[in-house]
């Protein structure tokens, strides 16, 4: 199977979030890759694990992004969508 | 993530490492007003073992939050359904805080489904009827710091943990660290469930005001002091020097001698991610004997 480009990637990952945040009452008219998913979000920690499983499964593989998530054991504060997106290409093998 | 689909209540459950075959199951029950996302970094751990469950208790994360069925022995259904749904006979079971509480309801009921248990920080209304705060360890710092930032907390308030729960997470609605002037004391940080979010926090507010759950979490376990010694089950209690829960460890110790204890220098209640190795380490000793 040919590498996703990075474009594709952002766009299956932002499709992820939408179809997550749909029917979440948000100021966002958009989510883009600025986008902060728990500040602009208002994701939870367990919104977040969702999103790991959702994007492995789209992706097909384990990405290993707890190292994404975690520092020192803990979670990070935030991520935008660029910091998650560059960090699957990286994982998928493409340039970041 | 997969949602079963219970009698009244639909759970979010999260399972890794389905490919241990051989290994005894461990499932792994949070405490309140958090999710399934605070076991996930222990549990990415204990899954390079053992097949390893996480899910959301009802009313918390992302598993539905119906009108009533919050006692501990109402949740301790809960998680033997959720367990025949996944075909899961016996397990060895993680618990931090009300989680165990639910926990030791489903071992005095189900013995036959338990080989060992882990307790982390669990207070349990039966040896622990009251939680004032004037007895917490750090009540002297910690009492100061929460009138900083606004809460104001009786220090003879009987149900002080739970009090202090729902302020702080009223807090973290009114804007939390952000309505701060300066960065927050690290004694009040260590009172927030870790990875939490104003999302959480709303939750947590719509499970009191909009269920039976605030009377319902009150009601504690229904067994005696003779039933609970005599649930004979191998037991690893992990306990925070600076938490609330400590008369509970002390109490089981007396009734419990053939459990071994822990305590955690300099750790508050949160200690399973604060300090994540300090629960880690001597779990997966106690695991690998528990067969």
């Amino acid at each position: 199977m040919p590498m996703p480009t990075k474009l594709e990637i952002e766009s299956s990952f932002l499709s992820i979030l939408e179809d997550m945040t749909q029917d979440w009452d948000l100021d966002v008219e958009e989510i883009t890759s600025e986008t902060q998913l728990a500040a602009d979000l208002n994701f939870s920690s367990v919104d977040i694990i969702h999103l790991v499983v959702s994007t492995e499964e789209q992706f097909g593989r384990k990405l290993g992004l707890d190292q994404l998530l975690m520092s020192d054991g803990r979670y990070v504060d935030d991520l935008s969508v660029s910091q998650w997106v560059n960090f699957i290409t990286q994982k998928l093998g493409g340039p970041s | 993530m997969p949602t079963a689909c219970l009698p009244d209540v639909q759970v979010n459950y999260l399972q890794l490492g389905l490919d241990r075959v051989g290994a005894a199951p461990l499932v792994m029950l949070h405490g309140l007003a958090t999710n399934l996302a605070f076991w996930y970094p222990l549990a990415q751990v204990f899954a390079e073992t053992y097949p390893t469950t996480l899910f959301d208790l009802r009313g918390h994360g992302r598993s539905s939050m119906p009108l009533t069925g919050y006692t501990p022995p109402a949740l301790a259904e809960d998680l033997r359904e959720l367990l025949d749904h996944l075909g899961i006979m016996r397990a060895n079971f993680i618990g931090h805080s009300f989680g165990g509480s639910v926990l030791l309801c489903f071992a005095h009921r189900y013995p036959e489904r338990v080989h060992g248990l882990v307790l982390a920080d669990v207070r349990l209304r039966l040896l622990q009827p009251s939680q004032e705060p004037k007895a917490w360890p750090n009540w002297s710092r910690l009492g100061p710091n929460l009138e900083k930032v606004g809460i104001h907390l009786a220090d003879d308030e009987p149900e002080g943990g739970y009090r202090l729960l729902e302020e702080m997470m009223r807090w973290e609605l009114r804007g939390g660290h952000k309505s701060s002037d300066g960065p927050i004391p690290k004694v009040l940080e260590q009172l927030l469930p870790p990875g939490g979010s104003r999302r959480t926090a709303e939750r947590w507010v719509q499970l009191l005001e909009g269920t039976t759950a605030r009377q319902e979490f009150l009601k504690g376990e229904p067994m005696t002091c003779d039933q609970l010694a005599q649930l004979h089950k191998p037991t690893l209690a992990v306990y925070g020097e600076n938490s609330p829960t400590l008369p509970t460890a002390h109490a089981l110790k007396e009734l419990w001698p053939h459990t071994q204890f822990e305590f955690v220098p300099h750790a508050g209640h949160f200690f399973p991610l604060s300090k994540p190795e300090r629960l880690l380490i001597p779990a997966q000793k106690f695991l690998a004997g528990c067969r």
